[in-house]
């Protein structure tokens, strides 16, 4: 119960606050960063889906059923049998074809489909279409997109309606309208397609929409925590006799790739907002032990602990109020300069990213203390070393490594993560104490008795600020991980680019068909001239990109494959996790008109896409539509001293072309890797700065308390700057201490982020690589960190105790 | 008991240690500044104990600070003289020399917080040896007079019966074992003035007679000066000379 004591307490706490301002200010600038770390995760993923989701038009259908020589005859079956609730969860049904229309210059991926089907078109169309008034006043029907579409047109998002409009303004006579929004994919009604497509009563896919509570609940966790859709299972599964049936988002790899990614940066932002916790929880504990006395006189002239800790939660929330406000700000500036630098949609603030921040930085700043009051209370100095066992930390260690173990099994993204974080527990119950407990050993091994001195009294600081330096070792961590990470993937990529980047000359033109290949070879240092045709097609009933190449032993080996091949196939991961195949399997491939079935002669490591592609023997090019083919690309294979030159000739000769040499390819493909990376890098720094705002707090109180000590030293004759630097040393160690126990944790992070992390969410396997300038950066910026952090507050007090 | 500034006692036979002449000291209090101390002149000789006594605040710690160098004053100087009769200004001295001064000539102790906590007991008496050694020789180990102080150091612990306690750290001693530990601490390199702050006023009455019989009985072994600030009547009335303070 509550009484007036509170309004003199919050007075003293104000004025308190105002003396020792470090504690709070840190305590505002943590929950800002990690506000801002959420905040610019939040808006960029609502910008990148924003993008995707213009480029696709599935209305809400979840899962695509297939199987070979599909009918409509088939859907009308189905339709029957769903009408009679034979197909259960299912809520409706869309035939489909697909396929692709050659226009001038460009062919265009076509979706037909019935647009009477339930949910297409409805109110609050995403199709809004050009002259939508006028047919409105002609149309009986309630809907007028429907009743345009029923008509004999083709609709196009803008840009594809003004090629098309520039060739001729129709396609295969029909006559195109345009669409507001901006989709790459040409749609028809169903017959009007098959017509263009040559392939009357045939389908590709009946799309189904399930009813799934699931998905519902999972719309609303990826509100909270943006890509978690790439951790989990989005859809139930449904079964159909006779068909193959794929959720969507196992077809839609750019979709998978950036919620897997933005999964990756929401983590990264979460953990901010842990260390921006540890933080405040830290400054709580200090606040607490400082004004130990304060409240042990409190309590006796009869204020209660509830009273105590309902005005720390007070501050904390004052706290969190402005810390939110100000990190806000500063995310979506800063979201706001990543999107225009990226060049996707400008983000918005919306009331759910309010609510969302705003409760994520009140309860990291009011949570502590919450816990903090009673946790100190009875807190006082020992030079008793500080312990590594105790019952209840190996149970909660054992359980942390059992969890861990449990989820790495399960294997999916999700649990990679959860497995993460059972192991940072684990850590921060073991790793941490056992390198302090070793630093406070090791004392007697020291020569002097200051650096004695020095190092216990580092030990037993490190269980004063534990948290401190918990967070500061897991944000270290966490930097050794994604360096190592991004080294190892660093060196199989340029082991790939090694593999399949000839000596030579890349070229990208309209029609590589018109490029004399023999004229070329005949240019000095030329060593070959080789074309490659391409075409989308499908995989399995799910899209694909096939390029079709001669695969000679000389080419194959481009991709990892000791041999030629004249009937097999080369499939990258992507294409081998998507159709469930592996070396060896036969998977059914369609483009255009035509059906193959290819056997897999080898599945290479393909970082440049996440998208399923197939390297095809160039015979089967025959086989398919002139008007689907695309002959664009040019490689032409050189002695080193030539390439320069050949590219120079090439240029001349084809000034359309787009001309670069191996080098160019390779510096480019450097630039991309650097960038992919830079913001999940600047996140692990913000999470680190954060944890060093966190360890400066913490010192400034440990430090304070240690005036009487080094009035102790000065008396005995040590001084100022010998104090100061003696106090600087044990900073140092404490960083120290933070950064050896995070080599273990950060090469467990590195382990789980190539083996499980990295395969679950892009479909690439990584192999763990150590190297010493991933382990030694992290490593110095944390002791680097704990001296700046420590070089204030020592300073003061050194100076100080000996005046 | 002599009035302020002045100082009574013995006869005056042995060499001076430690002479103050007019010694004031003022602190900022708000807007205004206050004089804590003011036109203090004594004179402490080798073997010699000067009581400083007064109410608390009167400015007994503050003097002390003075003569240890901690503080400097903003009128009159104190000088210190060493056995080969080389003096140093004190009140003058850089911050390099104070801090050498304090290192090699003082011992000092206080009420509260004696011993670093994170030392052993022999290990907070071997600190000021350490700080006077040279680095190389401590090193070495050798059969140095560094070598034969430490041996020393450590024995007088036995004499104050603390040879039982020499691996143990501060905070297991009861309060008389760390003075004790603190006036061992403070005689170990044999200073020329030891600087006493209240130093039994945190006992019981028998450990402070018994640290209070101690420390005179060192003091009379090593001919070190005592300069004792103090509340402590019968404390006060040991000493050759005092001060009134306040």
């Amino acid at each position: 119960m509550l009484r007036p004591a509170l309004a003199p307490l919050a007075k003293s706490e104000a004025r308190d606050a105002l003396r020792h301002p470090i504690g709070p200010l840190a305590s505002l600038v943590g929950v800002a960063l990690a506000v801002l770390a959420l905040c610019a995760v939040h808006l960029l993923s609502e910008s990148i889906r924003t993008a995707l989701g213009a480029a696709d038009a599935t209305f809400d259908y979840t899962h695509v059923a297939t199987r070979d020589g599909l009918l409509e005859a088939d859907y009308f079956e189905l339709r029957r049998r769903w009408r009679r609730g034979e197909l259960d969860g299912v809520q409706a049904l869309l035939p489909v074809v697909e396929g692709y229309v050659r226009l001038p210059g460009e062919a265009h991926r076509l979706l037909g489909f019935d647009p009477l089907a339930s949910g297409v078109f409805g109110e609050g169309d995403l199709v809004r279409l050009d002259g939508m008034a006028e047919l409105d006043a002609r149309s009986d029907d309630a809907d007028p997109t429907t009743a345009f579409l029923l008509r004999d047109v083709v609709m196009a998002g803008p840009e594809a309606a003004a090629a098309i409009a520039a060739a001729g303004g129709h396609v295969g006579g029909v006559a195109v309208e345009t669409m507001e929004v901006d989709a790459r994919t040409l749609i028809a009604d169903l017959p009007t397609a098959q017509r263009l497509l040559g392939r009357d009563g045939e389908l590709d896919a009946i799309w189904i929409r399930a009813r799934s509570v699931r998905a519902l609940a999972l719309d609303w966790l990826d509100r909270a925590l943006p890509g978690i859709a790439a951790a989990l299972p989005r859809h139930a599964d449904v079964q159909i006799d006779g068909y193959r049936i794929t959720a969507f988002e196992h077809r839609q790899p750019a979709h998978r790739f950036a919620d897997a990614s933005i999964f990756n940066l929401g983590v990264l932002g979460l953990l901010a907002l842990l260390m921006a916790t540890f933080l405040a929880v830290q400054a709580s504990r200090s606040n607490a032990a400082r004004r130990r006395l304060e409240h042990q006189r409190l309590l006796v002239i009869g204020v209660t602990a509830a009273e105590l800790r309902a005005v720390a939660v007070l501050e904390g929330l004052l706290t969190g109020l402005a810390g939110t406000a100000l990190g806000l700000a500063l995310g979506v500036f800063v979201a706001d300069v990543l999107a225009e630098a990226a060049g996707a949609p400008a983000p918005s603030v919306d009331a759910w990213l309010v609510g969302k921040v705003a409760l994520c930085g009140l309860l990291a700043s009011t949570l502590a203390p919450l816990f903090v009051r009673r946790a100190t209370a009875g807190a006082s100095v020992s030079a008793t070393m500080p312990a590594v066992g105790g019952w209840r930390r190996h149970a909660l260690g054992a359980l942390a490594v059992g969890g861990a173990a449990l989820a790495l099994a399960e294997g999916s993204l999700l649990a990679a993560f959860a497995a993460l974080l059972l192991i940072s527990v684990a850590h921060v119950a073991y790793a941490v104490p056992l390198a302090a407990a070793l630093v406070g050993r090791s004392a007697g091994l020291a020569r002097g008795l200051a650096a004695r001195a020095n190092l216990r009294s580092a030990a037993l600081a490190s269980g004063d600020i534990r948290l401190a330096l918990g967070a500061l070792s897991i944000a270290s961590a966490v930097a050794i991980g994604m360096g190592l990470m991004v080294e190892s993937l660093r060196r199989d990529f340029t082991a790939m680019l090694d593999t399949s980047l000839w000596e030579g000359v890349y070229a990208t033109m309209t029609d590589a068909t018109a490029v004399d290949a023999d004229r070329l070879r005949a240019l000095p240092g030329v060593r070959d001239v080789r074309r490659y045709g391409e075409a989308a097609g499908w995989l399995d009933g799910a899209p694909a990109a096939l390029r079709f190449a001669e695969l000679d032993t000389v080419e194959t080996a481009r991709y990892g494959f000791a041999g030629a091949l004249t009937e097999r196939a080369l499939v990258n991961e992507a294409a081998a996790s998507q159709a469930g195949a592996g070396i060896g399997d036969t998977v059914s491939v369609r483009v255009g008109g035509e059906r193959f079935a290819m056997s897999i002669a080898h599945v290479f490591t393909d970082y440049r896409s996440v998208s399923p592609r197939l390297i095809l023997p160039l015979a089967l090019a025959a086989r398919i539509d002139a008007d689907i083919m695309r002959w664009r690309q040019l490689t032409i294979h050189t002695e080193p001293w030539a390439t320069r030159d050949v590219a120079a000739a090439l240029g001349e000769r084809h000034p359309d072309a787009e001309v670069l040499d191996h080098g160019e390819i390779r510096a480019f493909a450097d630039v991309v890797f650097d960038r992919s990376f830079a913001l999940s890098n600047s996140l692990a720094a913000l999470a680190l700065a954060v944890a060093v705002v966190g360890l400066f707090a913490a010192l400034t109180a440990l430090q304070a308390n240690r005036l009487r000590e080094f009035r102790l030293l000065s008396a005995i004759g040590f001084s100022r700057f010998e104090a100061w630097r003696l106090a600087l040393a044990q900073t140092a160690l404490l960083g120290a201490t933070a950064a050896v126990a995070a080599v273990p944790l950060g090469l467990a992070i590195a382990w789980v982020l190539c083996a499980f992390v990295n395969p679950a969410a892009f479909g690439w396997s990584i192999d763990l690589r150590v190297d010493a300038a991933s382990l030694l950066v992290p490593f110095a910026l944390a002791i680097g960190g704990a001296v700046l952090a420590g070089a204030l507050p020592t300073f003061r007090s050194a100076f100080r105790g000996s005046a | 008991m002599p009035a302020d500034g002045a100082a009574s006692g013995s006869p005056q036979t042995a060499p001076e240690v430690l002479s103050l002449r007019g010694v004031g000291k003022r602190f900022a209090d708000g807007g205004a500044s206050r004089w804590v101390v003011r036109d203090v002149t004594a004179t402490i000789r080798r073997g010699e104990a000067l009581a400083l006594c007064g109410p608390s605040g009167a400015g007994k710690s503050t003097l002390l600070n003075l003569m240890a160098g901690v503080l400097t004053p903003e009128e009159g100087e104190i000088v210190f003289s060493d056995a080969e009769g080389n003096a140093l200004s004190v009140s003058g001295a850089s911050e390099r020399e104070r801090t050498r001064y304090r290192r090699r000539h003082l011992g000092i102790v206080f009420q509260f917080f004696n011993l670093v906590p994170t030392l052993t007991v022999a290990e907070n008496v071997l600190l000021p040896l350490e700080l006077n050694a040279r680095p190389t020789a401590w090193m070495r180990r050798a059969k140095t007079p560094v070598a034969a102080a430490r041996t020393e150091a450590l024995e007088r612990l036995d004499v104050l019966g603390l040879g039982h306690c020499r691996d143990r750290f501060p905070n297991t001693l009861s309060g008389g074992e760390q003075q004790r530990a603190a006036l061992a601490r403070a005689l170990a390199h044999a200073p020329s003035v030891l600087l006493a702050d209240e130093p039994t006023g945190n006992l019981d009455r028998a450990n402070a007679d018994r640290v209070a019989d101690l420390m005179w009985r060192l003091l009379a072994d090593l001919g070190c000066a005592l300069v004792i600030a103090t509340h402590n009547e019968r404390a006060a009335a040991r000493a050759d000379s005092a001060i009134e303070l306040g």
